[in-house]
């Protein structure tokens, strides 16, 4: 120190800075839902132009209820992108987008997460999807590669360092690359949804025009050597009298319909053995065994 | 741009490095200097910058011109201030100078639309406009006084004028101080580096830590949520007090440092103005080139304390009006600059009384008395509408110790803690030396590493410097 003090203490502070800097940036809190990787999360989503073998498309029941990463697992290695969008309607702008992000060699499945949700005029309007895919370019370059590199600097509030062995009310969620959201609220409540998608459906039943676009689509990529799987998501007890009930659904005539287009329909055992914290949504645990059940059911009929 | 931006950190660093490049190049790295400064300024609107142009080509060729014939110096002065103070008025004072006149013509039933008939530049305020003017009229002023020989090389006025660490908040630069800088080839010593860099970010954490933490419960007292009385605003007035010293001490600490790692030196602006015993101690302490420009340029022209006292009291409120004035055109500045006038004037009458009883010894009373003027002066500078000052006002002196809104805000506390710790910590080093000689680079070191990752992780939500509105 006693040639260069000051030059050495600029060195041994910039070193001290950086070890700081990288232990709180690790072992910080990390936010429930963080804002910054939610928004990288769907930019990727709509714009990467990775390719993938498998695309699982569908609404929010999708998105949060299936882990690509355990289906990758289960067909040994095959990349899996999950294509789910909140409140997302199956229709010709979504399939064309999935013929876009399939790869060009390999094998080509898509499997369609289905909901009665997703078969409704409400749903065709794909508000979510939309939003991502006509959004500024500027903003999409910020929040797919800056604002991830500043994620790491975001700020914490004191309070959310000594308290934060709490489990705190709300949303957790945590944003994977491969398009899954491992989801869970606190506190549960598995009836919560139920007033919302009663409403959902009045006057917005599942459209005879939706279903029979489906049937073609499935028809024409059969036709093109597409391997096609279609399931109907599970769901709480409650959820699915409901949507049985009040949505117009009618799922064995639409799995004799896909089936003879040239789908593979799943069907679902032990379907209310997976627990949702909303009473629509899987939460993270029964995801990630469902997705395991689901890979291992593609597999059987590839 | 802003210091706290993301576009400044990407800004300085290609600055830096192109500084390192040229800071041998005589003319270059002025060229340099000239250009990046109205990269900087241009990234709020690139059409001022035409304005400032022109206002330091005014006051280039004026002093040029005032040196060349002192026989006309005053005509010639009179121009440049006529320039310099229309600009400042038509881009600053004519909506509020507009209201003001609409207001007396209401008083006389003449209802006359003033304000609705401006164009709408005027509406617009050039960030930084009240200080790069202030910077230019020094310059002309003393030439005409002979204090200064005008520069010859318009490069280095113009880098005096635009350099961007101070260009849109200060602090004020004296050209006699800063010209002659520009003049030599300066070297930056790695003493001078570490101090530079010790003040950039001590210059962040004031603003993005404290000020802008502690904003937070400011603008949501301000805003009238879930405001309280007595001791409630009392502390929402202390973390204003906190909120815009360290505000703008964080801007011209940041300034000073730039300045250090580019080879110059910027006077310092805050000397710990809340440890002030007295209203003029803490005029001494508060937005020091402020406060000594107006001295130098007002206050004493007018006559200062030399032409008697009742005239010195009368010089120090004209002064006090204007820098309130030069705070914002609004009714509430003005009124700022008038009650700190009162309160000097009163301190000058008391100071008098009491000098003879001890007045000197008083020292905690005093410091108490003084920070309660300038809580209570706050509120007319902070409060959006005279209604909103007499609510706070009433407030602050209604008896309510329930102190529960601070329990429950730990954040809060902790800011609070924070800041006290800051300016507590300066008063007690002065004190007692807590720390052993020979341990303090380490301990310096260790502190300034510990304040770099609190400006990273404790920062507050990103709020625009309060100065740059003046």
């Amino acid at each position: 120190m006693k040639q260069q003090p000051y030059k050495y203490q600029f060195y041994i502070m910039t070193a001290l800075a950086l070890l700081l800097i990288y232990l709180v940036g690790t072992v910080r809190p990390q936010p429930m839902s963080s804002v910054i990787a939610k928004e990288k999360f769907w930019a990727d989503k709509v714009h990467a132009k990775t390719k993938y073998n498998v695309i699982v498309a569908g609404d929010s029941r999708v998105y949060r209820g299936v882990a690509s990463k355990v289906i990758s697992d289960e067909l040994a290695g095959l990349k899996v992108l999950n294509f789910g969008f909140s409140s997302g309607g199956l229709n010709n702008e979504i399939y064309n987008e999935i013929e876009e992000r399939l790869a060009n060699e390999g094998q080509k499945i898509i499997v369609l997460g289905i909901t009665p949700y997703s078969l409704t005029p409400k749903a065709q309007l794909n508000e979510h999807f939309l939003q991502e895919k006509q959004r500024d370019k500027k903003e999409i370059f910020r929040r797919r590669f800056i604002s991830p590199v500043i994620h790491f600097f975001d700020p914490i509030s004191p309070t959310e360092i000594i308290y934060r062995k709490d489990k705190k009310k709300g949303y957790y969620e945590r944003f994977n690359r491969d398009g899954w959201v491992a989801s869970l609220k606190y506190p549960a409540d598995s009836n919560a949804a139920l007033k919302s998608y009663r409403k959902n459906f009045k006057g917005n039943k599942v459209s005879a025009e939706v279903v029979q676009e489906l049937y073609k689509r499935v028809a024409r990529w059969k036709r093109e050597g597409f391997s096609i799987f279609a399931f109907r998501l599970p769901t709480t007890e409650g959820m699915l009298l409901l949507e049985n009930d009040i949505s117009g659904f009618d799922e064995l005539e639409l799995k004799n319909q896909l089936t003879t287009s040239g789908a593979t329909w799943i069907d679902i055992e032990n379907k209310h053995s997976y627990s949702s914290y909303d009473g629509s949504h899987l939460e993270e645990a029964s995801a990630v065994k469902f997705s395991r059940y689901l890979g291992q059911e593609l597999r059987k009929n590839l | 741009m802003s210091f706290n931006s993301l576009a400044f950190l990407v800004f300085i660093s290609l600055f830096l490095l192109l500084w390192q490049f040229v800071k041998g190049k005589h003319n270059l790295k002025f060229i340099c200097l000239i250009l990046s400064s109205f990269l900087f300024y241009g990234w709020w609107d690139w059409r001022f910058l035409f304005l400032i142009i022109f206002s330091g080509l005014v006051d280039f060729f004026a002093a040029k011109l005032i040196d060349k014939h002192r026989n006309r110096g005053r005509i010639i002065l009179i121009f440049s201030l006529f320039v310099n103070l229309s600009c400042l008025s038509v881009f600053k004072y004519s909506v509020f100078l507009a209201e003001q006149i609409e207001n007396f013509l209401l008083l006389l039933s003449l209802n006359v639309s003033i304000k609705d008939n401006l164009p709408a530049f005027t509406y617009i305020l050039p960030v930084g406009i009240s200080f790069y003017t202030f910077q230019s009229i020094s310059y002309t002023v003393d030439v005409y006084k002979n204090k200064l020989k005008p520069t010859p090389n318009i490069l280095h006025f113009f880098s005096y004028l635009v350099m961007f660490p101070q260009l849109v908040a200060g602090p004020i630069v004296r050209a006699k101080d800063f010209l002659q800088q520009l003049a030599r080839q300066r070297e930056v010593s790695p003493l001078a580096f570490w101090n530079g860099i010790k003040l950039i970010l001590l210059g962040y954490y004031q603003k993005t830590v404290l000020a802008d933490n502690l904003g937070i419960f400011v603008n949501q007292a301000f805003a009238g949520i879930d405001n309280g009385t007595g001791i409630y605003w009392w502390v929402v007035m202390g973390c204003f007090a906190f909120q815009i010293y360290f505000d703008f001490s964080g801007y011209s600490q940041i300034a000073r440092g730039l300045a250090k790692l580019m080879g110059y030196h910027f006077r310092m602006n805050f000397n710990h103005p809340y440890l002030s015993v007295s209203m003029r101690d803490f005029w001494s302490r508060w937005h020091i080139s402020l406060s000594t420009w107006f001295r130098d340029y007002v206050y004493i022209p007018l006559g200062g304390n030399k032409k008697g006292r009742l005239r010195s009291h009368i010089n120090m409120w004209i002064t006090m009006l204007l820098s309130g004035l030069w705070h914002g055109a609004a009714i509430n500045f003005v009124l700022w600059g008038a009650y700190h006038a009162f309160a000097l004037s009163a301190e000058r009458v008391i100071g008098k009384i009491f000098k003879i009883s001890g007045y000197r010894k008083w020292r905690i009373l005093r410091w108490t008395a003084t920070m309660i003027v300038v809580l209570i002066g706050w509120v007319l500078f902070r409060a959006a509408t005279f209604g909103q000052f007499t609510t706070i006002i009433e407030g602050m002196f209604y008896p309510d110790f329930n102190i529960q809104f601070l329990t429950t805000n730990l954040n809060l506390m902790i800011f609070i803690a924070l800041a006290l710790l800051y300016e507590g910590g300066y008063f007690l080093s002065k004190q007692v030396s807590l720390i052993p000689k020979d341990k303090i680079p380490y301990f310096d070191s260790v502190k300034f590493a510990i304040i770099l990752v609190c400006i990273l992780f404790l920062r507050g939500p990103e709020q625009e410097f309060i100065y740059f509105q003046f």
